[in-house]
């Protein structure tokens, strides 16, 4: 059987900044020392967290492009330090480095340094960093390179969000597993260059436009991993890697047997899906890819082939009518209970002190979004707060059901088992 | 080709005898800026050295002495030569070193952001005009008399160096100021 995909949250923090990574784990962990992150999404959140506090959101692409721009401009500035004449001045130095990149650093005298955001904005945008707030921005991103891997996202014809919509038949949902079940049978690939980025746009947004919260650390947070702890005591730092050295939490990475790993093997879907992932609700809008934009259910539409693991896990629209007896009698019609159960499934887990279900009716509007989410139960209305969704504009978004909504009876259990059904 | 297949390679790359004096005469002035910053002394860095497990290379006084004095840069001649497992060995203690120091480090940082963006000199705050002092008169004791450092030359110098102090202070430190040297002295070497 294939490892279940988890959902991944990892927090790093340092006097600068904050750095928030979600996504979900891939099969691909098995073959690697590090995590391998598909759907990443990140947050970075300037510090001190003020109303006027810069972030900056995205998925994998924007993330690797900032790295990439940050080491590259740190790396450069170390050169200058001089060992003949200097010819350092502290005046501006407005010249953009020799690179086709838009997302670059200019230094501006010997403490101040503009980070131009290019794409990484949707307008053109400039952070102006001082020297302690760059080198914490280093250190935050090497601190999640030393922990995970991300894989750059499928190719996407809708920018923003996957859409959640289940339209492929089951019988191309198992040619995909197939396919990738022999990819995955040799020796592990070169996962960094395993697929093209996609051509996304990060959002910068001021603490006062996110709705959020950052959320607060989790156990599983690298926040106590301060930098004077993680020198590796090696002989030869040219051949040690400390990014791979580096301390840090790391969940223990599925280690399947290369032929159990084919998504292919992957149990038929079921109703019931025990939500195996920590919770991710600290960042709903980060654990809420979904959107659907366009009620085309009928249609196999290409960015959906692209995540094996969601499309091996995914259940085929008609076995969902075997889910409930509520749902025979228009299983297909209605994929927002599908959505919902898989949304739920990768954003949610039971707490342990959870003893009873917790039964909400959630209310979507005819645009797909949730309007409400109401509880029908005590319990629910107890636990309403720690629920991964918000009824807001950056909520999970589910095939529009148009006309006047429609209500969904969820039910989540202690084991973590969730129903979706009329109700 | 990317920049981490890029290190890669110039890792790979084992550096020739004229990268090498650069090499050297950059590792003991990063560490001139640490001696200069915090006090410390050669004894810190044999304790450092013996707890990262260079002490064959680091032994006592002596042989760190010699060590840094086959900078070029420094006064006297028949310096020893320093060999690529001296210079990685350098490279950690010293970041094993700036790790140790990097709440000074950081505070002296903050005070030459706060100077400068108020126009300032540094010296006006006490940290680092103890350090530009300590780092300008350590310099010419012992290093070459040459025109191109004059005292604002020097002074540069210092900030500069103690910028790079911050990066190398980080849990990637050590990299970092490995691929800083054979990078700028592979380009010195080509020019």
């Amino acid at each position: 059987m294939a490892p279940s995909s988890q959902s991944i949250h990892r927090r790093y923090v340092s006097e600068s900044w904050v750095l928030e990574v979600v996504g979900n784990t891939s099969v691909l962990s098995g073959w690697s020392d590090r995590p391998v992150i598909q759907k990443l999404r990140f947050r970075l959140t300037r510090q001190p967290i003020t109303s006027h506090s810069r972030q900056l959101k995205g998925g994998q692409p924007q993330l690797a492009a900032l790295t990439a721009a940050i080491q590259s401009y740190t790396q450069s500035q170390l050169l200058m330090a001089v060992t003949s004449a200097p010819t350092m001045d502290t005046t501006a130095q407005q010249q953009k480095p020799p690179t086709a990149a838009d997302v670059f650093l200019v230094a501006q005298g010997l403490t101040q340094h503009r980070l131009h955001l290019g794409h990484l904005a949707p307008q053109p945008a400039e952070w102006d960093l001082t020297t302690l707030e760059l080198a914490d921005l280093v250190t935050v991103l090497e601190n999640f390179e030393a922990e995970a891997i991300a894989l750059p996202p499928a190719p996407q014809s809708r920018p923003r969000w996957r859409t959640f919509t289940y339209t492929g038949t089951a019988a191309a949902s198992l040619l995909l597993a197939v396919g990738v079940a022999t990819l995955l049978q040799p020796s592990p690939p070169s996962l960094e260059t395993a697929q093209t980025a996609g051509d996304q746009t990060a959002e910068v947004l001021t603490e006062a436009e996110a709705e959020l919260d950052p959320p607060a650390p989790s156990p599983t947070s690298p926040d106590a991993n301060q930098p004077e702890n993680r020198l590796p005591a090696t002989t030869a730092p040219p051949a040690t890697n400390s990014n791979q050295a580096a301390g840090g939490t790391p969940p223990p990475a599925p280690q399947p047997a290369p032929g159990n790993a084919a998504p292919s093997s992957a149990p038929p879907p079921q109703t019931k899906q025990p939500a195996a992932a920590p919770p991710a609700a600290e960042s709903p809008e980060t654990s809420a890819p979904v959107a659907s934009s366009a009620p085309d259910r009928g249609d196999d539409t290409p960015e959906e082939t692209a995540d094996s693991s969601a499309i091996a896990s995914a259940p085929a629209p008609a076995e969902f009518s075997r889910s409930r007896p509520s749902l025979e009698a228009a299983p297909t019609q209605l994929p927002q209970l599908a959505e919902i159960q898989r949304y739920l499934a990768e954003a949610w887990q039971p707490e342990a002190t959870l003893e009873t279900d917790l039964v909400y009716d959630w209310v979507l509007a005819a645009d797909g979004s949730v309007a409400a989410v109401n509880p029908v139960n005590e319990s629910a209305a107890a636990y309403r707060d720690r629920l991964p969704v918000v009824a807001t504009d950056d909520g999970p978004v589910f095939s529009p059901p148009g006309g006047e909504g429609l209500t969904v009876r969820v039910t989540l259990t202690p084991t973590g088992e969730i129903e979706t059904a009329l109700p | 080709m990317d920049a981490s297949a890029a290190d890669n390679l110039l890792f790979s790359q084992a550096p020739v005898p004229a990268q090498l004096d650069d090499i050297k005469a950059q590792l003991d002035l990063i560490l001139l800026a640490l001696e200069a910053l915090a006090g410390l002394g050669s004894e810190a860095v044999l304790a450092a050295a013996q707890t990262l497990g260079f002490a064959a290379l680091m032994s006592d006084r002596v042989s760190l002495w010699r060590l840094r004095q086959s900078s070029p840069l420094r006064k006297g001649q028949g310096r020893k030569k320093l060999d690529i497992e001296e210079a990685k060995a350098l490279v950690v203690v010293i970041c094993h070193l700036a790790q140790q120091q990097r709440s000074s480090i950081r505070q002296a940082i903050a005070k030459l952001e706060e100077l400068t963006a108020k126009k300032q000199p540094p010296y006006q705050a006490a940290i680092l005009g103890d350090y530009l002092d300590a780092f300008s008169n350590t310099y010419q004791e012992r290093m070459e008399e040459s025109p191109a450092f004059s005292h604002q030359g020097l002074e540069q110098l210092a900030l500069r160096l103690l910028i790079d102090l911050l990066f190398y202070s980080a849990p990637n430190g050590d990299r970092r100021l490995w691929l800083a040297l054979l990078e700028r002295s592979r380009r010195k070497a080509l020019t």
